[in-house]
């Protein structure tokens, strides 16, 4: 038993003890990757698998980009962050880390994908009116992002616990590990605005990228429209 | 001062009693004996093959019961859906279950993970089966709807409690002092079997257009639809 993402599960302690060693390569860094990305490409690919097989493939190759994007984006970051909150990391480690965050949330993915199918295959009509399609694509919405939040989340609450052996203290442990959360979750919004369709909107047509993906940002669209809209009361200002 | 071996004895919790019991006997009994026979894994097999059987012969009692309902053929019919319904979200949680266990801490093998999830499936259907003599009372003695859908729920969820506090049972054995995960997936299991139920809908009304409904729904959707028609009727 010498995959790494399977020792990351079920023998974590053994997977930090090589971080803090140093004793895992590049092809591990790798081996964790490439699980990532075949984690996330299955789950992807049946989130957006009730719009159309092309959109399914389309996301079975975004839901990973968006992950490695994210990931890659706040590596430098994280690392700084830690060194100056007192947890001694090499930018090495730091990536290390990363990575078995996210396999750990790769496996969660993966294990639900079964749920997901079937939610897919019983709950939403292939065609229907607008308000029955409006409904299932709202309640797939709103259950892949609880989905994709959890192990988000999930995977990143294995990063407290190794963090705590390298902090000075568990409060700064705590610190670096909401921190490094905190951005994730700000670069990810980002990330999932960019690379958006993800789940299929029934009233747009399947692209791989929308038109005005670059436009503006995840928060200007927050702020702009959908929170004007719920202190409105669902009708438009 | 180092504790002395007596007082750190008295600090770790007692081993649960050796239990020689059949394996349904001890679930109910004495539920932490079943941790330490799956954390010693001598006849897991064994005690898999009778959870299982319990949880098919108890829910297969509770469904003929809440299916009378409907009349003799919607018990028929429940019988043979509500363990379908059962297995069929067991089979599709069983790899969520591996991963919860490991992530909390409890690296189990394969083998001893259905173990623990077929006995919470058992432990809920033992209890379905308790139950089935009342759920079968209101069945046949009610014309509403709504009604015996919220009992019906509501003797799951009797069942659901008990499988909660399984984990707090099973971590007295060695190897399973984190279970944490299990409950985590026991709600994941619930809102598959209550879809689960959604698709193979119906399962407590008369089969009118057969055993089985095309039409995809969610399952919020379709109990919001089953109290609505009945409103509408009244």
């Amino acid at each position: 038993m010498n995959s790494l993402p399977l020792i990351v599960l079920t023998r974590p302690d053994t997977f930090w003890r090589g971080v803090r060693a140093d004793r895992w390569r590049a092809h591990d860094l790798l081996q964790l990757a490439a699980f990532t990305a075949l984690a996330c490409g299955v789950y992807g690919a049946i989130m957006a698998g009730w719009r159309s097989p092309r959109l399914a493939l389309y996301v079975g190759i975004k839901l990973p980009m968006m992950v490695f994007m994210t990931t890659g984006t706040v590596s430098v970051f994280n690392w700084m962050a830690a060194l100056a909150l007192g947890c001694s990391l090499g930018y090495r480690q730091t990536l290390f880390l990363a990575a078995g965050a996210m396999a750990v949330s790769g496996w969660l993915l993966l294990a639900l994908a079964p749920v997901a199918l079937m939610f897919i295959v019983s709950s939403v009509p292939g065609s229907g009116t607008g308000a029955e399609l409006r409904y299932a694509h709202n309640v797939m919405l709103l259950t892949h992002i609880a989905v994709l939040a959890g192990a988000g989340v999930a995977g990143n609450a294995r990063l407290l616990a190794w963090l705590r052996t390298v902090a000075s203290t568990r409060a700064r442990a705590r610190t670096v590990f909401i921190v490094w959360l905190a951005v994730f979750a700000f670069v990810g919004c980002q990330a999932s605005w960019l690379l958006r369709p993800f789940v299929g909107s029934p009233f747009y047509p399947v692209v791989f990228l929308r038109p005005d993906a670059l436009e503006r940002n995840f928060y200007e669209f927050v702020l702009g429209d959908v929170l004007p809209y719920v202190l409105n009361g669902g009708d438009r200002p | 001062m180092n504790a002395t071996p007596a007082a750190a004895e008295s600090k770790t919790p007692p081993p649960p009693p050796m239990d020689t019991s059949p394996p349904l006997t001890a679930l109910l009994r004495a539920p932490a004996s079943v941790g330490a026979r799956i954390a010693a894994p001598r006849e897991l097999l064994r005690h898999g093959r009778h959870f299982l059987l319990a949880a098919i012969a108890g829910h297969a009692a509770f469904g003929l019961a809440a299916g009378l309902f409907g009349g003799v053929s919607a018990g028929l019919m429940g019988a043979a859906k509500v363990p379908l319904i059962a297995l069929g979200a067991f089979l599709l949680c069983l790899p969520s279950l591996y991963v919860f266990c490991n992530l909390a801490g409890a690296p189990l093998s394969g083998e001893q993970i259905t173990v623990v999830g077929l006995a919470c499936l058992a432990l809920v259907g033992l209890l379905l089966a308790a139950l089935a003599p009342v759920v079968w009372l209101f069945a046949v003695s009610t014309s509403s709807l709504p009604f015996v859908v919220v009992l019906d729920l509501l003797a799951c969820g009797i069942g659901l409690v008990y499988a909660f506090r399984l984990p707090v049972h099973l971590r007295q054995a060695a190897g399973l002092h984190r279970m944490g995960g299990l409950r985590v997936w026991l709600l994941v299991l619930t809102v598959t079997s209550l879809q689960m139920l959604t698709f193979l809908r119906p399962v407590i009304a008369a089969p009118v257009d057969g055993w089985w409904t095309p039409k995809k729904q969610f399952f919020l959707k379709h109990f919001t639809t089953c109290f609505e028609e009945s409103a509408h009727r009244h």
